[in-house]
């Protein structure tokens, strides 16, 4: 408790502090008064002797200043959602026109203002890629479809496609695009493209069963494809489902030509098609007429040969009419077109028939090297006709007047090598170094096509045998059973020479059987 | 300390017949002192006139000449007697000029050199009438400063600082203008053109100039330091002003179909904005005037009542005759150090002041003088690009595309002129916005075991691996050679890695074998041979390889027309 007299003096001194705190806010009050009425009567102008035109002198300044904040400020004002997207309408419009180079840029400076969708991201490498910048739309687009994982269905179908449309597709390449495919399926499973597109690819890699799945799916969305999936079908066997994709495929295609005759591709598919339902005549009758129309395009004449050889190949008997009509058949194959692979065996087939049609047949061959015409299949023929006669000479000229006519032609390597390891001297280093590199040069896919190729093993494998490689003999020969020449004598026999050199005396024996 | 204050009242004949005496040698001292060091000034003089951005200096002797004659203080001859106190100082400087300038004649370093000679300046000014006399001369001591670049390449990175603000400000403007574009780096892009923000339209000129403006105005108008600095500081903004203005006028323009990037219409604008900057320095210095006063108060400085009360304590200190003595011995030791920067000097002086010559071009190219295809390159298209001097890719390109199987796309350009040196085709890329995984340079030792053949081998290559977002890869190799057809290459960012290089570089110790520069070359200008291939996917050893056979291919086709139409054959 306070006693009196500190309770005086505590009044006192509370008085005593009001009354400065009084003067001291009332002089601060004065003090910003007088500075106010100071700078707004310009009295520090006129005190500290500053001069008015100054001011004015510096007013240029001061007015860049002021327009350089109000600049400043209306920026400030403006969103960046608002600026992107005036920028990405830009962009769209752009592409619209087909002014890919703007629409980039815009889409470009959207995505510097923030992060762009990836499907607008999609559409700046689209129109970078249009725009001729490849580099930069492969980069956008490698980022939107990575290979591990799916992220953008657009992007991978996109990539997907320049992996399957590349000029030479290496395995990878194909690998990469099915896993494209599959990300995009993963994102959005009812997509018929993806759906067509790995139905295309398995189909063209020869994966037949994974392609028939594929394409039941496309096929309504799709039916240009539906000749591919007859194919396929017909492949696995199942002859009554493939004859009805057929059938659907060559009715679909005869509307076709129908409503656009003008489109060559319609009537190209439509031969295919008719070929394949062995409507032969009708397919040589188009393709006939798309070589009147159209006499440099080589893949016409291809097709038409390839006809004229499974016309000839559904031939049946053994008749001198129907060695004629193959005779005739095979001899418009080699007018029109005569690299066809097939047409080498049919020539040979007929020409071993010794008859006045193989007569007819040589007599046409020689006839042809001396019109100038087919004159590499021609020798490359007779040449290989030394192999059923024995006519030692005339194969060597033939033959080797067919390396110089044809020299990528690995049929005519195998059988210029072959004539080499069959016929005195014996040059096995010689038939090597023609048949090697040819095999080399064959990817999966060539043998996958071209099953006959596999000839060029089993002479490679005679070659071994004849250096006295057994090891790699026995390899290369295996290789040839196991692709198709199961049963020739001569494989076996070189089978049985090679085990035998190699002391398996057992497995040499039952070669020796099967090659008698 | 041992000083030499002579009493008032001493009236010993002889002390002041020494005194006189030694007076009169000390104008021996100023005159001993540049000749110390005139060989390398010289030197730094002709080097600093290659840079375009220095080529401003012509005018400072004239500037100098003003503020002499019209502008500098009386004070320091009042009452006609120089003051001589503290000696002690002056003797300090002078020796560690001499120390110093022994270190640039051992290293033959002209920038280091000329740092020395302004610190030497003190004592020499101060030798001829004392402190007063310091003091009048002090502004035209601070002027003489603008030749002395600032260290370490820091006018360089101001100079990429300001071509990066500039470009952002730009944009910002232009989007506020509503013109669509896209800026990276220093680079606008409009649907219409690309624009370059190069050296002159970033500013750096017109910064430099318009500095040394506002000093001039600033010692001319005898503004305090306060005045001079705030004067400076807006000089800065009005040089951002000014070339925000000049982009948004290019840009402006090419939206209403005129072409203000290049030719007399870009030069006039630059004039009319120069002048519009100049204006505003002025109207600058007129506003601080008003804000400040006539007079601003320096925080912490003394008053002219200080000053005044000093000087009446005592009459000025005369120097005796020991300590001239001394300074004189000393200043001496610079014109033998004078004499040995004559002997150990390179055999010529660099060119003198070199400009953007017109009259000099490249032969005219065409799309066969490169090869149809080399290495599954197929050449695809030629085209020439012309753009504003001192542009950092040339003020002229020709430029060959070509395209692999595999998406690469490959540009070969040759860029001409650039004189400020050997150029490095990496911070044009860094600029606009290629992040560097590697950089470096390929000699032949490097280049013989790939396989790759030819001349081209002999001379080195600089190669950069680099990537952009939404670019993909980049693969970029680059050289440069001279009219003669030496040729070099300087990788800056190596060169900056490596402290004790840099310090080279500055010292201006040039064409040193190094890992950021290597190659035999002589006098600018020089000429830029590039090759940037872009790809999505990383370059396999067979690309890269691939592609310098091609850049060394092209490189020496070029390089031997160019050498050939300027009748010159490298030794």
């Amino acid at each position: 408790m306070l006693n009196r007299h500190t309770r005086k003096q505590w009044k006192v001194r509370t008085a005593r502090l009001a009354t400065i705190v009084r003067r001291r806010v009332g002089r601060a009050a004065g003090g910003i008064f007088k500075f106010m009425w100071a700078l707004l009567s310009f009295t520090w102008v006129r005190k500290s002797n500053r001069q008015w035109r100054s001011l004015l002198a510096g007013l240029p300044l001061l007015l860049a200043v002021v327009g350089v904040f109000y600049l400043a400020i209306a920026i400030g004002f403006k969103t960046d959602d608002d600026l992107r997207s005036r920028y990405l309408s830009a962009a769209e419009v752009s592409t619209a026109k087909g002014q890919h180079k703007v629409a980039t840029l815009m889409f470009e400076r959207a995505t510097a203002i923030r992060k762009l969708s990836d499907r607008h991201l999609f559409l700046l490498a689209m129109s970078a890629h249009k725009s001729g910048q490849i580099a930069k739309g492969s980069a956008i687009v490698q980022m939107l479809a990575p290979l591990d994982y799916p992220r953008h269905a657009q992007s991978h179908f996109w990539r997907a496609a320049q992996l399957t449309e590349k000029a030479k597709r290496t395995p990878k390449d194909v690998e990469s695009a099915e896993k494209h495919l599959k990300h995009v399926l993963a994102l959005d499973p009812s997509n018929h493209n993806a759906h067509a597109a790995l139905a295309t690819l398995y189909y063209e890699t020869g994966q037949h069963e994974l392609a028939v799945t594929k394409f039941q799916h496309a096929v309504n969305e799709h039916p240009e494809l539906l000749l591919s999936f007859a194919k396929s079908l017909a492949f696995l066997g199942r002859s009554n489902e493939a004859k009805l994709q057929g059938e659907r495929s060559l009715h679909w295609l005869d509307k076709k030509t129908r409503s656009e005759p003008q489109n060559t591709d319609w009537w190209y598919r439509a031969a295919d098609a008719c070929m394949f339902m062995t409507e032969f005549a009708k397919a040589s009758e188009i393709l006939e007429r798309l070589i009147q129309k159209n006499p440099d395009e080589r893949k016409y004449a291809a097709a038409l040969a390839t006809v004229y050889v499974g016309w000839e190949q559904s031939l049946q008997g053994s008749s001198m009419d129907v060695d004629q009509k193959r005779l005739e058949l095979l001899s418009r194959a080699t007018e029109v077109f005569p690299d066809n692979i097939g047409l080498f065996s049919g020539l040979m087939k007929l020409l071993g028939s010794r008859n006045d049609v193989s007569d007819q047949l040589e007599a046409f061959l020689n006839q042809n090297i001396a019109d100038g015409k087919a004159m590499g299949l021609s020798h490359l023929i007779l040449g290989s006709k030394g192999f059923i006669n024995q006519s030692e000479e005339s194969s060597a000229v033939h033959l080797e007047r067919a390396m110089e006519l044809m020299p990528n032609a690995p049929i005519v390597a195998n059988n210029m090598a072959w004539h080499l390891l069959q016929n005195e001297p014996i040059q096995p280093e010689v038939a090597f170094d023609i048949v090697n590199p040819v095999i080399e040069r064959l990817s999966p896919k060539d043998l996958a096509k071209t099953p006959e190729l596999v000839a060029l093993w089993d002479t490679r494998g005679v070659a071994w045998l004849k250096l006295g490689k057994y090891r790699e003999a026995v390899s290369d020969l295996e290789y040839a059973v196991e692709n198709g020449l199961n049963g020739t004598p001569s494989t076996h026999a070189g089978l049985a020479e090679a085990y035998q050199q190699l002391g398996l005396v057992d497995l040499a024996k039952e070669h020796r059987k099967r090659s008698e | 300390m041992n000083t030499t204050h002579l009493e008032p009242g001493d009236s010993v004949a002889d002390d002041n017949a020494k005194e006189r005496q030694s007076l009169k040698g000390m104008k021996w001292v100023p005159i001993a002192i540049l000749v110390g060091f005139a060989p390398l000034m010289l030197w730094h003089l002709a080097q600093l006139s290659q840079k375009s951005h220095y080529q401003f200096l012509v005018f400072l002797p004239i500037c100098a000449y003003l503020l002499v004659k019209s502008k500098l203080p009386e004070e320091g001859n009042e009452g006609g007697e120089a003051n001589y106190s503290q000696p002690i100082y002056a003797l300090i400087i002078l020796v560690i000029c001499v120390l110093g300038l022994g270190l640039a004649t051992f290293m033959w370093s002209p920038w280091l050199a000329t740092v020395f000679a302004l610190i030497a300046g003190l004592p020499a000014i101060w030798a001829l009438g004392g402190w007063g006399f310091l003091h009048r001369w002090l502004p035209l001591w601070i002027l003489s400063w603008a030749i002395i670049p600032p260290p370490f390449g820091l006018d360089e990175d101001l100079i990429l600082w300001l071509r990066r603000v500039a470009t952002q400000m730009t944009s910002a403007v232009l989007d506020q203008f509503g013109i669509l574009h896209l800026s990276y780096g220093n680079v606008i892009e409009l649907p219409e053109k690309k624009l370059f923000v190069a050296d002159a339209c970033s500013g750096i000129h017109s910064l430099y100039v318009l500095m040394a403006a506002a000093l001039f105005l600033a010692l001319w108008n005898r503004r305090n330091l306060i005045h001079g600095t705030l004067l400076i500081v807006t000089t800065f903004g009005i040089v951002l002003l000014e070339n925000v203005g000049r982009l948004t006028a290019v840009a402006v323009g090419l939206k209403n179909q005129i072409d203000l990037s290049e030719g007399t219409s870009h030069s006039l604008l630059g004039f009319v904005l120069f002048a519009v900057s100049l204006g505003l320095l002025l109207s600058g210095d007129q506003l601080l005037r008003f804000a400040l006063g006539p007079e601003p108060r320096i925080p912490f400085a003394k008053t002219k009542e200080d000053q005044s009360a000093k000087r009446s304590q005592g009459k000025p200190a005369r120097l005796s005759s020991g300590w001239a003595t001394s300074l004189m011995c000393v200043a001496f030791v610079f014109p033998i150090l004078g004499a040995a920067q004559l002997v150990t000097r390179p055999k010529d002086l660099p060119p003198v002041a070199l400009t953007f010559d017109d009259s000099i071009k490249l032969p005219e190219f065409d799309l066969s003088t490169a090869p149809e295809a080399i290495n599954a390159l197929e050449r695809k298209e030629f085209k020439t690009i012309q753009r504003v001097p001192g542009d950092p890719f040339g003020r002229e390109s020709q430029q060959w595309t070509f395209q692999h199987d595999s998406g690469i796309e490959v540009l070969v350009s040759v860029d001409f002129p650039y004189y400020d040196g050997v150029h490095d085709a990496c911070l044009c890329y860094s600029q606009i916005g290629w992040v560097f995984d590697d950089q470096f340079i390929q000699r032949y030792e490097d280049m013989s075991p790939l396989g790759l053949v030819g001349p081209g081998t002999n001379a080195p290559v600089g190669t950069a691996k680099m990537h952009k977002e939404l670019e993909g890869h980049g693969l970029l190799y680059s050289s440069c050679s001279d009219l003669n057809g030496g040729i070099g290459v300087i990788l800056k960012e190596l060169v900056k890695r490596n402290v004790s290089e840099r310090f080279s570089e500055r010292l201006g110790r040039d064409g040193i074998e190094s890992d950021g520069s290597a190659g035999t070359y002589g006098e600018p200008p020089f000429v830029q041979y590039q090759l940037l291939a872009k790809s999505a996917d990383e370059f396999t050893e067979q690309e890269e390889t691939a592609l310098l056979q091609l850049y060394l291919d092209m490189r020496e086709i070029l390089r031997l027309r160019i050498v050939e139409s300027f009748g010159n054959e490298s030794e």
